[in-house]
């Protein structure tokens, strides 16, 4: 697995399409590349975080404890971010992230993440595009839910 | 400190000089002899002085014993001598004089020799005097003294009184003798010649000092000024990085060079005044002969003195100036030296200061007993509290928690109870026992005391955490026999009046803070360790300890245990990529290229990433290989891919340091570039620029590298093998034996975790501790991991078992993951003592029922649920404060 078919999965993602070649590039090999086994944890509730994640390949799945002793479960699949709201809001993180299949991440460590943020436009644009289509969704989503009540 | 210094050499070397004194009266009469002996050979011998009204044969070698003529004037007649002709008597002269000629040199050396040494041993004594006065005064007045200052006192001012010691009394004594023999003889001769020498040398002894007294106020003045510029650098250098930082380094360029410019004017006026004094000594000295030749000659025209004694007198004259100038000399010296002396004393005689050492040996307190303050009070330089006063009471063994912020009267109380403050008002009674009247030994005893100021020394993190036990006087009777140095080097010690203790001697007090032995010590320091919660940072400090020549048989065998329990474990758990072992006939894709190339730990720069291809056995392996070229180009593909992702961004970004390959980017040359490659790690760096066959040239390079090393590179590298240690590496390296793979989440903490739980297995946990005990603290500690830098002081003031513990927590409880936890154990530790525990936050005090809380200089005493009368004693003593400050405001 070299450079060129990592910066080949991260311009398949929404969150980078429009990032030029060598800033992604960049992105790339600041990254640590991590490989997970399935069944493995990326980020346990309570975590202080030390960085975010880019999915690369596989699926994870987010798992949020509730009362009863039930969970909600969601599964986010390749090409999201996760770690970021955590990191920019300071909150720690709620929820656990299990790899569901073979995860290949790359790992953005906390320190790089805020410099890329503040030198590297693009990344900072990317990131607020994908908060931002984030938020828009929740937002419907819980417009639908308030509609369904 | 004696004030005079001539009282003070005296009274410390009285039995040298006048050992020295009669050496040098011994010597007088061969010293005469060898006058006299030149004018027999010349007279006697050559002349044929002795063979005149025909004889033909001298007298040599008769002794004849004359009784003074009070005695009766007999003559004994000791040894007949034997007869020789004139040859003999010339060569039995010339033997005779050659004779007195060694002995007179002899006894030269003795002089000068004995001299000196009673120089340097004076120098020594008054070194020490200094250095314990210093150890006498108050902890304010430590303070507050320039350490620059005090070193430049005590080791290049007083130097040249070193010197003086041995002339002080001995030189003016013989240089007198000489002068007066010439000026008797003179005046012997005539009577007027002689009043006008000795008018002239009173002259000069009137007028010289007089002008001498404008030069002594220069050279006080220099002093202090060269004393001042020394205190202003070391201030400037420990200020250094923050004064660069500032930019204020023209500033204070400026502020040295005003200084240097003051030192320079004194020392030219100095010079003026000195070569002036010179001149008018000179002329003095040289004007007198043309009173000699004209007054002289006057009376010898009118015949009242003959022409012989007229010569005889400027003869004598000839031997008169010289004593005199060395006297003037000595006299200058004297009082440039005295000067000195008075300057040095004058800044270490305090008018208050400490007793150290208890007379009859300290006695314990008893096990229980109350610590009570009476409006203690203390105020700043100013006038302003520091403290306002407070009174309160607490039994011992009890605990009080003193609450504040940093800055306030919580460090002000700390430090008064821990007698680091002594300037303070009202009374701190221990027992009954006023602290400011304790001797520094018994109060060092009973408290223990950590404030807000870090002091670690410089010299092992174990040295720094017992050096409060180093308190036991060596047993110097102790071991039987004495090695011939050691008793010279105590006797020497015993006449500079130093402290004969042998620094290298086991100092610890075991006995007297209650453990038998040092195993028992070690388990304390351990505890104590595990109190604060910074065990676990000791092995990591072993863990990245050097392993060092010599390595014990033990030692190497545990290691290679340990390094082979690493790899089980890593095999038993599957997580055999975590770290990828050293092997032989395999690239290590986790290790840079040159590791793989060198294979093995670089004891020496010789073969140094950055200088390899300089290197000529390294460049002949590179090349057979045909090495070269790929890594230039892999170079040079690194410095392209660098420079695209990295276009647009501000050199020198952090970004680029983030990405770095072990060597400075400086892309001009071949060697750069190939530097460059020789750091490339495959996954870490994943440009793909290492193929399989790249892997196996290097293999290749590595194997003739291993296979024909020259004999003088086997002392640079240390070849990796499973069975060997890596001399010059990382116990952690030692251990791992390979390099931690790249990819796996968070594999430095479970490779951290999987060599701890191995080594405490193979029994080598024990060892890793020590060895992190042993690691250098560096100056204030910088060296050590900031939790460590706080909790040493900690244990150092717990280590010693006090009876009363007073420990400021703060620093160390803001930087800890678990400062309840911390507080917790410390409470349970010190159940036996009296604690006071010093927080800035009140809910990290716990369940502490006595708590003194500071809002700045204020202290309000809270007791909750104390059944005794310390409460209302409290507050009746506040209420007494009170009063006392509103009395102190209604004066200012």
């Amino acid at each position: 697995m070299s450079l060129e078919t990592d910066i080949g999965c991260l311009r398949c993602l929404p969150l980078f399409q429009d990032m030029p070649a060598s800033r992604l590039k960049l992105v790339a090999l600041m990254g640590e590349r991590l490989q997970f086994e399935p069944g493995a944890v990326l980020i346990s509730p309570q975590e202080k975080l030390a960085g975010v994640y880019v999915i690369l390949e596989g699926e994870v799945e987010i798992s949020q404890p509730r009362e009863g002793g039930e969970e909600r479960r969601f599964v986010k699949d390749t090409g999201s971010i996760t770690g970021d709201v955590s990191l920019l809001s300071g909150k720690p993180f709620s929820t656990t992230i299990r790899a569901k299949s073979q995860v290949l991440a790359l790992r953005i460590p906390k320190d790089l993440f805020f410099e890329l943020l503040q030198t590297v436009p693009e990344f900072s644009l990317a990131v607020c595009r994908d908060l931002a289509d984030r938020v828009h969704r929740l937002a419907s989503v819980l417009l639908h839910e308030h509609e369904a009540v | 400190l004696e004030s005079n210094l001539f009282r003070y050499i005296w009274q410390k070397s009285r039995a040298e000089q006048i050992v020295v004194l009669l050496i040098i009266l011994v010597s007088i009469p061969f010293n005469w002899a060898s006058f006299d002996v030149p004018k027999r050979i010349v007279n006697d011998a050559i002349q044929g002085g002795a063979f005149r009204d025909g004889k033909t044969t001298a007298t040599l070698m008769d002794f004849t014993l004359h009784l003074p003529s009070w005695l009766g004037g007999a003559s004994y007649k000791l040894s007949e001598g034997f007869q020789v002709g004139q040859y003999g008597l010339l060569v039995g002269l010339s033997t005779y004089f050659l004779l007195l000629v060694l002995i007179n040199g002899a006894f030269k050396y003795v002089i000068n020799v004995r001299k000196g040494i009673l120089g340097e041993r004076m120098l020594r004594r008054m070194r020490y005097d200094l250095f314990s006065q210093l150890m006498r005064f108050r902890p304010e007045e430590i303070r507050a003294v320039k350490p620059a200052e005090i070193a430049s006192m005590i080791k290049d001012e007083v130097e040249p009184v070193g010197g003086f010691v041995g002339d002080a009394f001995i030189q003016p004594v013989f240089l007198l003798s000489q002068a007066l023999t010439a000026l008797v003889f003179i005046m012997v001769q005539s009577f007027w010649l002689g009043s006008i020498a000795l008018l002239i040398v009173l002259a000069q002894a009137v007028i010289i000092p007089i002008l001498r007294r404008e030069q002594l106020r220069l050279g006080r003045e220099r002093q202090i000024a060269s004393r001042q510029l020394a205190g202003r650098i070391g201030e400037i250098v420990d200020a250094g990085p923050m004064i660069q930082g500032h930019g204020a380094t023209a500033y204070v360029q400026s502020d040295i060079a005003g200084r240097l410019g003051r030192l320079f004017d004194i020392r030219y006026a100095l010079y003026k005044r000195k070569f002036a004094v010179k001149f008018l000594n000179n002329l003095l000295a040289q004007i007198t002969p043309f009173f000699f030749y004209a007054v002289g000659g006057f009376f010898a025209l009118q015949g009242r003195l003959d022409i012989g004694q007229l010569v005889a007198v400027v003869a004598a004259y000839r031997d008169l100036p010289p004593p005199i100038k060395e006297l003037i000399d000595w006299d200058q010296q004297r009082n440039d030296v005295t000067i000195k002396y008075d300057q040095v004393i004058s800044q270490f005689n305090s008018d208050e200061t400490l007793v150290l050492e208890e007379e009859n040996g300290v006695t314990t307190l008893p096990a229980k007993g109350e610590v009570r303050l009476e409006s203690v009070q203390m105020l700043d330089n100013r006038g302003q509290p520091l403290l306002t006063p407070l009174s309160f009471c607490l039994m011992r063994p009890g605990v009080a928690a003193v609450v504040g912020p940093p800055g306030g009267g919580k460090d002000v109380l700390g430090r008064i109870l821990g007698r680091q403050a002594t300037s303070y008002t009202g009374r701190v009674l221990i027992d009954g026992e006023p602290l400011a009247g304790m001797s520094v030994e018994r109060a060092s005893h009973i408290i223990g005391y950590s404030g807000d100021e870090i002091e670690i020394i410089a010299g092992s993190m174990r040295d720094n955490i017992l050096l409060p036990l180093r308190r036991r006087r060596p047993d110097l009777k102790a071991g039987g026999t004495v090695s011939p140095s050691e008793h010279h080097r105590f006797v020497e010690a015993i006449r500079s009046g130093n402290s004969p203790f042998p620094f290298e001697a086991d100092w610890t007090d075991y006995a007297g803070v209650g453990v038998a032995d040092a195993t028992e010590l070690a388990a304390r320091v351990h505890e104590l360790l595990d109190v604060f919660g910074c065990t676990q940072e000791v092995y990591e400090l072993g863990l990245g300890g050097k392993v060092t020549r010599p390595v014990s048989e033990q030692a190497i065998e545990r290691i290679i245990t340990a390094r082979r329990v690493v790899a089980a474990e890593l095999a038993r758990i599957k997580q055999g990529d975590l770290i990828e072992p050293f092997v032989l006939d395999r690239y290590n894709r986790n290790a840079p290229i040159i590791e793989n190339l060198i294979f093995g730990t670089r004891t020496t720069m010789r073969f140094d990433s950055t200088t390899l291809l300089f290197e000529p056995y390294a460049q002949s392996i590179l090349k057979a290989e045909a090495l070269v070229e790929p890594l230039a180009e892999m170079g040079g593909r690194i410095v392209a891919t660098v420079v695209e992702i990295f276009a647009g961004l501000p050199q020198g970004h952090a970004l680029f340091e983030r990405y770095s390959f072990g060597a400075n980017f400086e892309f001009e040359r071949l060697n750069e570039l190939a530097a460059l490659a020789l750091g490339y790690i495959e996954p870490k760096h994943r440009l793909n620029l290492i193929d399989a066959r790249l892997e196996r040239r290097i293999l290749r390079a590595r194997e003739s590298f291993r296979k024909h090393l020259p004999a003088d590179a086997v002392e640079d590298v240390d070849f990796y093998d499973p069975d060997k240690v890596m001399v010059g590496a990382s116990v952690r390296d030692n251990l791992m034996f390979g390099r931690i793979g790249y990819g796996v989440p968070d594999a430095v903490g479970k490779v951290g975790e999987i060599v701890l739980q191995a080594l405490s297995r193979s029994g080598l946990g024990e060892a890793l501790y020590r060895l992190g005990l042993d690691t250098e603290s560096g100056i204030r500690g910088r060296y050590l991991p900031a939790r460590l830098r706080q909790a040493i002081p900690l244990v150092q003031a717990l280590v010693k078992a006090p009876k009363i513990a007073v420990l400021d927590v703060s620093a160390l409880l803001a930087i800890s993951d678990e400062p309840t936890e911390i507080v917790a154990r410390l409470l349970s530790h010190c159940a036996g003592m009296t604690l006071f525990l010093l927080v800035g936050d009140a809910s990290l005090a716990g369940e502490v029922p006595l708590r003194v809380v500071f809002h700045g200089a204020t202290g309000t005493v809270e007791a909750h649920g104390t059944p005794d009368a310390a409460n209302d004693r409290a507050s009746r003593f506040e209420n007494a404060g009170r009063e006392n400050t509103g009395r102190m405001e209604a004066r200012s």
